[in-house]
């Protein structure tokens, strides 16, 4: 029995590289050859779904949300990167929090310095991740990855803001 | 928002002070509210203010696309050996 993932913990995970269907697409930029996929599928089991070979890589992730919000034994993570493989004025960017989409995770117990990727967002299985925690990041890092995945995703969050905005004024008697 | 004019004689309307508001009704719901130029333009400027404040859409950085491109990095013996059920060595 493992420990449940809780939001904030970088742990190993089995990490699908994005999955590609598995039939022979036109050249992109041509458009996708959606005929081949409707044969692939007549040909398959559609209703049952397609079993893929999906190519994996062991890698640090970074839980987004713990246990107590997954129903389904699925988490929602961000694949990291080393820092050191970037370039120097690129680390030091990065390390300043210049960059919304690479944002620094100090304190991992072991490995190099890392990075969280805000742009990788991919849901994996409980099954798929180790049960030891290298780092617990910051509730300050966990805000600015939150506001980056906002940024990368397009997210629209005046409603959201305007509410809160109004609740605490008229919790301050100004509503 | 989509703005029309009228000359007054073209159509009829309450008078009504800067500050205050007249809703219209039509079979018990609000369809229309008259409100002075002024508070009119007021909006208008608010509005701006508010689409201005926008975020533009996201741009990746040249170091965040190839951070995405680029996976292929080898584990270190310390990574290796920090993942549960192995042991230095």
């Amino acid at each position: 029995m493992i420990d449940l993932p809780r939001r904030g913990e970088v742990r190993w995970a089995l990490v699908p590289y994005v999955p590609q269907a598995p039939f022979r697409g036109r050249e992109w930029g041509r458009g996708v050859d959606f005929d081949a996929i409707r044969t692939h599928l007549r040909e398959r089991r559609p209703r049952t779904g397609i079993d893929l070979e999906l190519r994996a890589m062991v890698r640090p992730v970074l839980l987004l949300h713990g246990w107590e919000s997954s129903a389904d034994d699925a988490y929602a993570v961000l694949r990291t990167k080393r820092l050191e493989a970037l370039r120097a004025d690129d680390q030091s960017s990065v390390r300043a929090g210049r960059d919304p989409a690479l944002v620094p995770l100090s304190g991992l117990l072991a490995g190099k310095e890392r990075a969280a990727m805000v742009g990788t967002t991919t849901r994996l299985h409980l099954s798929a991740i180790d049960a030891c925690v290298l780092g617990v990041v910051s509730d300050t890092t966990m805000r600015r990855i939150s506001e980056g995945l906002a940024a990368v995703l397009e997210i629209d969050l005046d409603g959201l803001v305007q509410r809160r905005v109004e609740a605490v004024l008229t919790e301050l008697g100004l509503g | 928002m989509d703005i029309s004019r009228r000359t007054a004689d073209q159509v009829r309307i309450p008078r009504v002070e800067n500050d205050s508001a007249i809703i219209v009704t039509r079979h018990g719901k609000d369809v229309a509210v008259v409100i002075s130029a002024e508070d009119f333009q007021l909006l208008q400027r608010l509005k701006a203010a508010i689409a201005r404040t926008r975020p533009e859409p996201f741009r990746y950085s040249e170091a965040a696309l190839e951070a995405m491109r680029d996976d292929d990095e080898e584990l270190t013996n310390e990574e290796w050996n920090s993942m549960s059920g192995r042991s230095a060595g």
